[in-house]
């Protein structure tokens, strides 16, 4: 199984909204949600698609970045609302160092009728806590964050709910230094060994940051699966235009997209096909620039349906 | 007897000069917070019976008086310049303008375009020799602002087209060299990169006519070839002409008139809405909380 690791901004909840129509087959995925915003707007309207689609999706119930960096009684209220409106939908705990015993007792007593999962960011639980935590009856799926769980948490963690996600994008300062292609990840091939899934934070990084203005260069990340290894790497299209002087946004996505779209058409067995690659082709074809938001949405829906078809055996 | 203050709380009661103050203010309708900032820098201002719109302006003249920081400047220029020689009705002010891969300051728009470019004593003239060929291709005039003790310094290093003028104590901006006008070192592709998309398709269509609709991706360059084959003389017009339009309209003008002289530099460089503008006028007349 493959779980996206994401913070709820728009264009991720939009990807996840565009896999429901990507023609897959949508059992192996499960995004996992750690919201970063108050507005719940955009995550409700994408609970309630996931909702009619039977789509299983996790959320996080104890969010502490960016605006939620402070408890919100409102927030909580509000995804209270949502979860309990919509029981396709996972409540997960962000476990962390400042979680207690407390928060998670009162965690599971609070979703007692329903399967839940973990999220684990570097307990400090003591050994009997989180043995009582992990080895909890309604815990679905415990998602260890790798390099935040010591190693001897991790191997408390029942194989069967074990889910991995590690972060193998390597994120540059500014876009203008991405370059090529690299190493992303081959964990879709010996997952199973070990655990039931596992994850990864796509193109975004697990380091959060929020959005920021017109970008010098625009960069197109997409992974494929290389041909004589199997492994996922992952392909930096750049604008030809990397100062902010040079050029528009709009001309240096083109400049990006056709890079793309160029080298899905003469490798196709290596990127695949799905509805984002064919979004970028059609932008191409017809000059049209789909906003930064929507580039960021394709790049995800791309790597999404990448995944699944590598699990699948259809790449 | 009142000691000096310390550098460290000159620069903390310059802080109630940013932006993020303003938009606090414009959003609480209170000035709790620039008070809170002004008490933290430990420089006594009689606060009692004083409405924020008046210790704004005490904190600008301390600041002019003990501690020239890049804002004394700019509110000069906006003060001198833009309220005094000419109007805000006619002199658009911008702050921090991209110029190709440099960031004016303060621009001004009137009749012509006039960049400044702000030196402090506590400014290094590191980039000026590649900050100064952008504004000449993209202004009439350009001037370095520094301080009295420094303006024969920079006469000496800066180009000898660009002017330079020195702020008295008292805010006068003296004028040590007269920049040097001069409309066809303006390269029309340089000021087509500081218009915005509704402002460059306005000025082409006013000479060549309206153009054909195009895909999104298209536009820039499209209009870019047009706009880089107008003279000089033409592209800088109508790059003025846009940029006047950027601030001049009623309500701005009234919105930054209504401020007090110290904080209009920093009204015409924050975006606020309507009533966030109406509720940061409210905030500078109400006496605070904390006072």
């Amino acid at each position: 199984m493959y779980f996206p690791y994401m913070y709820g901004r728009r264009s991720e909840l939009l990807a996840v909204r565009a896999m429901l129509s990507a023609g897959r087959n949508l059992e192996p995925l499960i995004p996992v949600i750690e919201p970063v915003n108050l507005d719940i707007s955009d995550l409700s309207r994408c609970l309630a698609l996931c909702e009619e689609a039977g789509q299983r999706i996790a959320i996080v119930t104890n969010p502490n970045l960016h605006q939620l960096r402070q408890t919100s009684q409102q927030w909580q209220n509000g995804v209270k609302a949502l979860l309990e409106a919509y029981p396709t939908a996972i409540p997960t705990l962000k476990c962390s160092p400042h979680t207690t015993a407390t928060n998670v007792s009162a965690f599971f007593r609070s979703m007692a009728a329903r399967d839940v999962a973990i999220t684990h960011a570097g307990s400090a639980l003591d050994q009997a806590d989180f043995t009582t935590m992990v080895r909890h009856p309604t815990v679905r799926f415990h998602i260890a964050l790798a390099n935040m769980v010591p190693s001897t948490q991790l191997t408390a963690i029942p194989r069967n709910k074990r889910v991995v996600v590690t972060d193998p994008f390597s994120r540059q300062a500014r876009n203008a230094d991405y370059d090529g292609m690299e190493f992303f990840s081959d964990a879709y091939k010996n997952f199973a060994r070990a655990n039931i899934g596992f994850g990864d934070f796509m193109c975004i990084g697990s380091n959060f940051q929020p959005g920021g203005g017109a970008p010098a260069a625009v960069v197109i990340h997409a992974v494929f699966k290389a041909r004589n290894s199997g492994d996922i790497w992952i392909e930096h299209f750049l604008s030809d235009d990397v100062e902010r002087d040079q050029g528009d946004t709009p001309n240096k996505f083109l400049q990006a997209a056709r890079k793309l779209v160029q080298a899905v058409r003469h490798r196709p067995r290596e990127f695949g096909s799905n509805p984002a690659l064919t979004a970028y082709a059609a932008h191409v074809q017809n000059g049209h620039f789909p906003q930064l938001g929507k580039n960021k949405e394709l790049q995800m829906v791309h790597h999404m349906c990448l995944m699944l078809d590598v699990l699948s055996g259809a790449l | 007897m009142n000691l000096p203050a310390l550098p460290g709380q000159y620069r903390q009661l310059a802080q109630i000069f940013t932006r993020s103050i303003l938009e606090r203010i414009a959003r609480d309708a209170s000035a709790d917070v620039a008070l809170k900032a002004l008490k933290m820098s430990g420089i006594s201002i009689p606060l009692a019976s004083k409405a924020p719109l008046t210790w704004f302006d005490r904190s600008l003249d301390i600041l002019q008086a003990h501690y020239r920081c890049e804002y004394v400047y700019k509110a000069a220029i906006a003060d001198r310049v833009v309220f005094g020689r000419h109007s805000p009705t006619t002199a658009s002010l911008q702050v921090e303008l991209p110029v190709g891969r440099s960031i004016v300051d303060v621009a001004v728009f009137n009749g012509t375009s006039t960049a400044y470019e702000i030196k402090t004593e506590f400014d290094s003239n590191r980039r000026l020799a590649t900050q100064t060929p952008n504004y000449l291709k993209a202004f009439e005039r350009v001037y370095v602002v520094t301080h009295p003790d420094l303006a024969l310094r920079y006469l000496e290093i800066v180009d000898e087209r660009v002017g330079v003028l020195s702020l008295c104590r008292r805010g006068r901006l003296a004028e040590a060299r007269k920049a040097t006008r001069d409309i066809n070192r303006i390269d029309p592709s340089m000021l087509f990169r500081m218009l915005r998309r509704e402002e460059y398709i306005h000025a082409v269509e006013q000479i060549y006519g309206a153009q054909p609709t195009l895909p999104n991706g298209y536009v820039s360059a499209h209009f870019g070839k047009l706009f880089a084959s107008l003279s000089p003389s033409v592209a800088h017009s109508l790059f003025v002409e846009a940029m006047r339009r950027r601030t001049t309209d009623e309500d701005t003008v009234q919105f930054v008139s209504s401020l007090p002289k110290s904080l209009r530099v920093l009204g015409f460089s924050t975006p606020l809405s309507g009533n966030q503008r109406q509720r940061l006028l409210k905030g500078l007349k109400e006496k605070t909380r904390l006072s």
